[in-house]
């Protein structure tokens, strides 16, 4: 990895960070540079294999899914996962599926550089404050740009340094796992496996208003366990489903609710 | 106020503050306020309008955004909507306290948080995601990719704005909405949506299974007699991963486990259940744990 590439890809995995607002925020970085799936494609376009990138992403990216993001917490850093653990696995040459234990191993690592952002930040929040008490709106305005620092040196700067000086540290690591500590790498395989279980619980928590709309959840899960559909397809059933609830049950439900709150 | 027409907020600055919000929406996130630097940033344009020439208005409604807001920024931009459309019948003279107005925001960010994620990431994105990875798995062809960037920035683009103007629009009428039901009824139904969905992409995608089974010395060379996994398949397949969903859910709900916690719960249970196993298997070389070959046994990873 040459340094303008190590910077290329510190430098998309800085665009694709949560907190960064220049490429449509959001919704353009985090939803969209950061999932593996684009993550793939653009790794392998910087290092000149798209192929191999691509299909790296694809097998990262059915981990981590279902991953959402509730109140900031976020369960598996996708910025390292697909800035650190996607570009380590190809220059190692790992299989696609090896390269996804590997890229988890990133995304857990890189949930304390998250942190530790989502609680250095607070120190703008307070400068916010006795801006209020100013009335100083400009004062407000600039500090959603002085932000970037933090978000720049974790996400930027590290990511190139770790990257460009850690590349040959990576691929010797993963040579050693591989020939000398095979449960481990076997571990990290079937933890990936069971991972999007908590993504999935995460969103279960969210969604469920009472424990028995739980039986929805029950019925997707059944019909791509026995039937096999594709998640279309679940889509689909799912909406016709929704439609027919909320035609006739909805207000009846609602009302049991009521009378049992 | 010098004059008495109402000055309404005019579309050019109703878009200026939706890209606002867009871009800026997380940029100075903190676990402590999360989205409210950004609310008054998006607030900027008609704070500066209408209390440009009066520090102490201006002061007040700087304090009233600071407070903590945080929702699902592309589609909880519906609050937004509704707060600008208070704050612009407040400084054209309606009776309206900070209270209220923050009363509206958190009742609104709340629901459609949850809403939100449960829709956008939970729904939208995994079926896009679907779709891409259809297009270039097997070939990794980049089309795949491209087609999930385009196809969801064009939707949730167009999504986010009408929720900012529809809250706008109806303002208070979005709140007496909330308030009669209807809107849960609407959001209630749409979660029905979410949980199908989110079943199927656990079904498909938590992959668990057991490799417990029993070999048997068939003519000199060890074959499978009995697999628990396949047993448990005639019964229900991916059942594993089903417990598993549940039991960390759960855990979060009943018991209030954290992200990290139920990773850590995780990490224990698969931690137990098969690195001791294995690496014990591998040290040691237990005939149990690791199945020689040419013998009857049982083997557990």
């Amino acid at each position: 990895m040459t340094v303008i590439q190590a910077a290329l890809l510190a430098l998309f995995c800085y665009l694709g960070a949560l907190t960064t607002p220049w490429i449509l925020g959001t919704s353009g970085g985090w939803y969209v540079i950061s999932r593996p799936l684009v993550a793939g494609l653009l790794t392998g376009l910087v290092l000149g294999d798209v192929k191999t990138g691509v299909l790296i992403g694809i097998a990262v990216q059915t981990v981590v899914i279902g991953l959402i993001t509730p109140g900031g917490a976020v369960p598996i850093d996708l910025s390292f996962m697909c800035y650190l653990g996607i570009p380590f696995a190809m220059i190692s040459g790992l299989s696609p599926a090896a390269s996804v234990a590997f890229a988890v191993g990133f995304g857990i690592l890189g949930t304390a550089a998250w942190q530790l952002l989502s609680v250095g930040n607070a120190a703008w929040a307070h400068l916010g404050d006795r801006y209020a008490e100013e009335g100083n709106l400009d004062g407000i305005i600039r500090i959603n740009y002085l932000a970037q620092i933090g978000t720049f040196i974790l996400r930027g700067v590290l990511t190139f340094l770790v990257l460009y000086f850690g590349q040959s540290v990576a691929v010797n690591i993963v040579a050693f796992v591989q020939t000398s500590l095979p449960w481990l790498f076997q571990f990290l395989g079937v933890l990936g496996g069971a991972l999007p279980a908590i993504g999935i619980a995460i969103l279960l928590v969210q969604i469920t208003s009472s424990t028995r709309m739980l039986m929805w959840f029950i019925l997707g899960w059944s019909l791509v366990a026995y039937f096999k559909i594709n998640l279309v397809a679940a889509a689909v059933f799912g909406a016709i489903i929704a439609i027919v609830y909320y035609l006739y049950f909805s207000r009846f439900d609602l009302e049991q609710e009521a009378k049992e709150a | 106020m010098a004059e008495q027409t109402y000055n309404k907020v005019t579309l050019p600055e109703l878009r200026r503050m939706w890209w606002i919000w867009i871009f800026f929406n997380l940029s100075a996130f903190s676990m402590e306020r999360m989205q409210s630097m950004a609310f008054v940033y998006m607030m900027a344009p008609i704070l500066r309008k209408y209390y440009g020439k009066d520090p102490e208005g201006m002061k007040d409604a700087l304090k009233r955004h600071m407070v903590f807001f945080n929702t699902e920024p592309q589609t909880g931009v519906i609050a937004n909507g509704v707060a600008t459309a208070l704050e612009e019948q407040k400084a054209n003279g309606a009776e309206i306290d900070d209270d209220a107005i923050n009363a509206v925001k958190a009742g609104i960010m709340g629901p459609m948080a949850g809403i939100g994620d449960a829709m956008i990431p939970g729904t939208l994105i995994p079926i896009l995601l679907g779709i891409g990875i259809g297009i270039s798995a097997g070939n990794g062809s980049p089309i795949g990719p491209i087609f999930y960037a385009v196809s969801y920035l064009v939707i949730i683009l167009l999504l986010s704005y009408w929720l900012f103007t529809f809250g706008y629009r109806y303002g208070m009428e979005t709140m007496a909405e909330l308030a009669a039901g209807a809107f849960h009824r609407v959001t209630t139904s749409l979660s029905v949506l979410g949980l199908v969905v989110a079943g199927a992409i656990g079904s498909s995608l938590v992959a668990l299974t057991t490799p417990i089974a029993y070999y048997q010395t068939v003519a000199g060379k060890s074959t499978l007699a009995m697999s628990v996994q396949q047993n448990l398949n005639n019964i229900y397949p991916t059942m594993l991963g089903l417990f598993l969903t549940l039991f960390l859910w759960n855990g979060m709900r009943r018991r209030g486990w954290t992200i990290n916690r139920a990773l850590g719960m995780l990490f224990l249970i698969l931690g137990i259940g098969n690195l001791l196993l294995y690496m014990i298997g591998y040290y040691a070389n237990i005939p149990l744990l690791v199945c020689p070959a040419n013998t009857s046994c049982i083997r557990i990873f």
